[in-house]
């Protein structure tokens, strides 16, 4: 569904560039769950701005669904994104002057689904969440995990093939966590390709694999601990460094090229 | 329905905000009601066309004496005939006189109340000259306008409906005028106004016109002055061409008639709109102009707001765009939201404007002509409204546009980069235009203040105070002439200096300050004599009271006496001005005056007299000598009587017009009225001129005041993680406030120095208007600084408290 070759992405301040992610190569076939963690400032929520399309300065290659996305312009990566990509976003991101109702009924609007059929996709949404009683109601009004299930519901109401969710959990109490991690399950289930960001090794173990990032680059990629799913079914990166015993290595890939850069050994 | 649903987020965007929303939409509304006002104000009295059929043919004429460099406009009745038959370039001319031309007063008696009325004398052409139909009945004849004609009299439309109840069938029937029945020939149309210069002499807007009966055959001499004439140029001709033939017929007046030629005379047709405006326009031309800065001002402030708000809704747009708006949908909906924050600043306005123009019909300066009639103008007010409309369009899509341009992850992360010092710095430089505006404006308000202060403090030579005031005019049927007046005014000043409550009494044929009146030339040397009317004098008759009772200074020789009358040596009383200008360095007592032409019976009076000049047109100017006669020497049919009370003057107003019916039941009092009431009308224009620009001046200094808090109370929220670690690190707390102050303070430093600097440079244009105030004043422009410097200072210190407020913990876990 997606691959990244070479993406990378830095700031140019005067002279200087500062790299957040460095020579990414990744795969991610559809109906996977992968996660991406790393220390803060790893890059990972910028990889995820990337795959999620709402980042456009990168360099590279950047495959979704077949298309060719770094030779598109912006708008027609803005379509793209549109048709099949969902967000979930770690501070939930509603917008206060709507409703909860008005809230899922967005992504929809600027989609320019017909009124009629907003309206019963909204309500179908409702009903699936159990958030009809509370489709009146402002954000202000909602606790964080009941702010997160309409963000997740409004992530996924326009039918997305891929769902990105940045730590979702990030700000919601244990209980709340395992709710939407369980929901995300069922959504992988159905057959949403899903990739998350998070620091909690808990979270992680409900994907299928995990990609750790340091430093902007990709250092591992494993299988989660086994989840609801129960499938090991990940690619190996074209090339990529394996933490071995406190060492890294680098790999040779596929194609046997080796990939320069070293990077400091632990 | 997409309308529909944005109209709804839009409210419930602005309602979220009700603070903001509340300053945007009244930061408009004053920007639109002030322009709306002034801007109908300045076309409803300069531009507006007089209401009269093609008036842009229409002229004034005068008549300019190059000997004693004066202009009148006011021509003889013979001259007036020789225009109709000499000019080729008009169409025609018709002339308006005083109702004594037609021997008549203005007394109605019968159907209610004796009254008198402004009574205007025209000839037969006037009316159909100015394209004015009457609305019932006819106007006047040629037959009718000859001396001894019939009694006819056209009323205005205003008469016809207070004492007539508007009753149609008053047309054919008679009324009754000075005691003689007259004739209603012509009701006038509604909204009929005579506009004519200030200057006009005798000619009023009337509410009683009657026919100029004049014996042609027996009129004065050329340069007897007393009919206001109007032209009308014929089509396809020039102003300047039909100005040329005018010169031509002025030359040969100078050469045909000795009156002329002595005093070099030249006729000047002068359009009549920009003769009716003139005087109003530099006060006008000043106010339009400080209404734009106010405009300028309020779309600087809205242009302000709308930035901040879009910096602040940038994540917004962020989110939305990464929901899927496009570029189109996050437009239209800033759009909607910056048109219904427009529209409500456009109704607001409009009522303002509204309340506005109310409260300067109820002010109402004499000097400033057709603001009675000034209506609402809805061009003026489109215009506005447009204009700020698209202010609020295009600096609320601004942000809304670089939002839809950017990539929404680093305005989601808050760590969107680049472009927010040029934001700032925009934001900054509009702070310091408005507030250099608002210092130009203050400046000007602040000189008008002083202007005005020093005004109210002028000694017009006179005391107004405690003094009541009426006018009479004595009907001919019953004081047919001179002797007749002379003994029913004298023995009513008797009776009423008898009257308890009252401390004198005195007549006075014109008051000053009551509009132009009689011009006395006068000659005290070869010179003068030789160049008759070479200088002239406001002549005026009073009784032996007046000077006493209007608390005039008499500096030199005596007062008149009862035994001034028509058996004794004609005497004059002189005023400081004439008496320096005549016999400087000497005592004018004593000496000869020429009253009248060379060769005239009674050419001279003695001068038994000098007062104080007594201020009659302008308290800031003395604008013409004065020249005084005793009433027993000679006395008009008007009089104008001043009775000093003891104590508040309406309080002995019951007795005086009991006196003066018991005297003559049917004579009509006119304008009874404390004597203050005539100073303060002389100060109404300046008033009103202070007022307006007060009122813009404050409306601009709320503005900034608004503005400056705006961009402090932004940036302090912008500088929320800074403060926390500041005071996590153990800054003073008054060190924070300290900072922030002077950071705005910065600003508006550099404001003032720009505005003081464009304020001295642009108060020139104040100079007119100004009384016994520089335009560079520095009491004024100090004041000014430290005016807005407290204001600004305050406006920097609310949202600079609110910094030192900042809980460094919250500030800090909120990162």
């Amino acid at each position: 569904m997606i691959r990244l070759v070479d993406v990378e992405r830095y700031f140019q301040a005067g002279p200087t560039r500062t790299y957040v992610l460095r020579r990414i190569n990744l795969e991610i076939r559809e109906g996977e769950f992968v996660t991406i963690m790393g220390p803060s400032g790893a890059g990972k929520s910028t990889l995820l701005a990337i795959l999620g399309l709402l980042d456009h300065a990168w360099t590279g290659e950047y495959w979704l669904l077949g298309q060719a996305v770094h030779a598109l312009p912006a708008r027609r990566r803005v379509e793209l994104g549109k048709r099949h990509i969902g967000f979930v976003f770690q501070k939930y991101h509603l917008i206060d002057d709507l409703t909860v109702y008005e809230n899922l009924e967005i992504p929809l609007s600027y989609r320019e689904v017909r009124p009629r059929e907003r309206a019963s996709i909204v309500a179908e949404t409702l009903d699936r969440f159990q958030m009809v009683g509370k489709k009146d109601l402002f954000p202000s009004q909602l606790s964080g995990g009941q702010q997160q299930l309409v963000g997740v519901a409004r992530a996924v109401i326009a039918g997305p093939r891929l769902l990105l969710a940045d730590e979702p959990t990030g700000n919601l109490h244990s209980a709340q966590g395992e709710e939407i991690m369980e929901l995300f399950t069922r959504l992988n289930r159905q057959g949403t390709t899903i990739v998350q960001v998070t620091h909690s090794e808990r979270n992680a173990a409900y994907g299928h694999r995990t990609i750790h990032l340091h430093d902007g680059w990709m250092v591992e990629q494993g299988s989660g601990a086994v989840g609801a799913a129960g499938q090991q079914g990940c690619l190996v990166a074209e090339a990529g460094v394996k933490r071995t015993g406190g060492a890294y290595e680098r790999q040779v890939g596929a194609r046997g090229k080796p990939r320069p850069g070293l990077l400091p050994a632990f | 329905m997409t309308i529909q649903r944005d109209l709804r987020y839009a409210w419930r965007a602005l309602r979220a905000s009700p603070g903001w929303t509340a300053v945007a939409v009244a930061t408009l509304a004053l920007g639109i009601g002030a322009t709306t006002t002034i801007f109908t104000v300045v076309n409803g009295v300069l531009l507006r066309p007089l209401a009269y059929a093609d008036p842009g043919r229409l002229v004034m004429i005068w008549n300019d004496f190059g000997v004693g460099a004066q202009s009148l406009p006011a021509v003889s009745p013979l001259d007036f005939r020789d225009y109709q038959i000499r000019a080729r370039s008009f169409e025609g001319f018709a002339a308006a006189s005083g109702a004594g031309v037609a021997n008549l007063r203005g007394n109605l008696t019968g159907d209610g109340e004796p009254e008198r009325v402004d009574l205007t004398t025209v000839t037969a052409n006037f009316f159909p000259l100015l394209g004015v139909q009457p609305m019932l009945g006819r106007g006047f004849t040629p037959e009718e306008e000859v001396a001894g004609g019939p009694h006819v009299v056209v009323l205005s439309h205003r008469l016809w409906l207070r004492r007539y109840g508007g009753d149609p069938g008053l047309v054919g029937r008679t009324v009754q005028v000075d005691g003689v029945a007259h004739e209603v020939i012509g009701i006038l149309p509604p909204g009929f106004r005579l506009e004519l210069p200030a200057e006009r002499f005798l000619v009023t807007d009337a509410e009683m016109y009657a026919p100029i009966q004049f014996d042609y055959g027996r009129a004065p001499p050329r340069n007897f002055t007393f009919f206001t004439v109007l032209g009308r140029i014929k089509p396809g001709v020039t102003l300047a061409q039909a100005q040329a033939e005018m010169d031509g017929i002025a030359a040969q007046f100078r050469k045909e008639f000795p009156e002329h030629a002595a005093s070099q005379v030249r006729i000047r047709a002068v359009p009549l709109q920009q003769d009716v405006v003139k005087h109003a326009r530099p006060a006008l031309v000043l106010l339009l102009g400080a209404v734009g800065l106010v405009l300028l001002i309020a779309c600087a402030n809205v242009a302000n707001l709308l930035l901040a708000r879009g910096a602040v809704r940038r994540p917004e747009f962020a989110l939305r765009a990464a929901l899927g708006a496009g570029r189109r949908a996050l437009l239209r909906q800033v759009l909607t939201e910056s048109l219904v924050l427009a529209l409500g600043g456009g109704l607001l306005g409009l009522a303002l404007a509204v309340v506005a123009l109310e409260t300067l019909r109820a002010l109402h300066p004499a000097n400033l002509p057709r603001l009675a009639d000034v209506q609402l103008d809805g061009t003026v007010l489109l215009f506005t409204f447009v204009t700020c409309t698209l202010t609020a369009v295009i600096f609320g899509l601004l942000p809304a546009a670089r939002a839809a341009a950017a990539d929404p992850h680093e305005s989601l992360q808050g760590t969107g980069r680049g472009s927010a010092g040029d934001r700032r710095r925009v934001r900054e430089l509009l702070i310091v235009a408005e507030v250099a505006l608002a210092v130009v404006l203050l400046v000007g308000a602040g000189l008008l203040v002083r202007s005005f202060l020093a005004l109210q403090q002028v000694k017009p030579g006179f005391d107004p105070h405690d003094v009541l005031t009426f006018q009479l005019a004595l009907p001919a049927a019953s004081y047919p002439g001179p002797a007749e007046r002379r003994v029913w005014l004298s023995e009513l000043e008797r009776r009423l200096d008898a009257l308890p409550g009252v401390r004198s009494a005195g007549i006075i044929s014109q008051l000053p300050l009551s509009g132009s009146g009689a011009l006395s030339p006068f000659a005290y040397d070869e010179r003068t004599a030789r160049e008759w009317e070479s200088v002239t004098a406001d002549g005026r008759n009073v009784s032996p009271g007046y000077f006493r009772t209007m608390n005039a200074r008499l500096l030199a020789g005596r007062d008149f006496t009862e035994q001034d009358d028509a058996g004794a040596p004609p005497v004059a009383i002189v005023d400081e001005i004439l008496a320096r200008l005549a016999w400087p360095g000497q005592s004018a007592v004593g000496k000869r005056l020429q009253v009248n032409p060379t060769g005239s019976p009674n050419m001279y009076v003695e001068v038994v007299g000098v007062v104080a000049h007594l201020r009659a047109h302008d308290l800031t100017r003395e604008v013409r000598p004065q020249l005084y006669r005793p009433m027993g020497q000679q006395t008009w049919f008007q009089a104008d009587v001043v009775v000093e009370a003891t104590g508040d003057p309406s309080a002995i107003a019951p007795a005086v017009s009991g006196e003066v019916r018991a005297m003559d039941r049917g004579l009509a009092l006119r304008r009874m009225t404390p004597l203050t009431t005539y100073v303060e009308d002389a100060m109404a224009q300046s008033r009103f001129s202070l007022l307006l620009m007060a009122a813009l001046g404050g409306i601009a200094l709320v503005l900034a005041a608004v503005g400056i808090y705006g961009v402090i109370a932004y940036s302090v929220s912008q500088r929320t993680r800074e403060f926390g670690i500041r005071l996590a690190l153990g800054e003073e707390p008054a060190h924070t406030r300290r900072s922030v102050v002077l950071g705005g303070m910065r600003l508006v430093g550099l404001s003032m120095i720009l505005g003081l600097g464009a304020a001295l440079g642009l108060a020139r244009l104040l100079q007119g208007q100004l009384y016994q105030v520089e335009p560079g004043d520095p009491l004024t422009f100090a004041g000014i600084g430290l005016l807005l410097a407290l204001v600004a200072l305050l406006a920097c210190y609310i949202p600079a408290r609110r910094a030192t407020r900042v809980d460094p913990a919250q500030a800090l876990r909120s990162e």
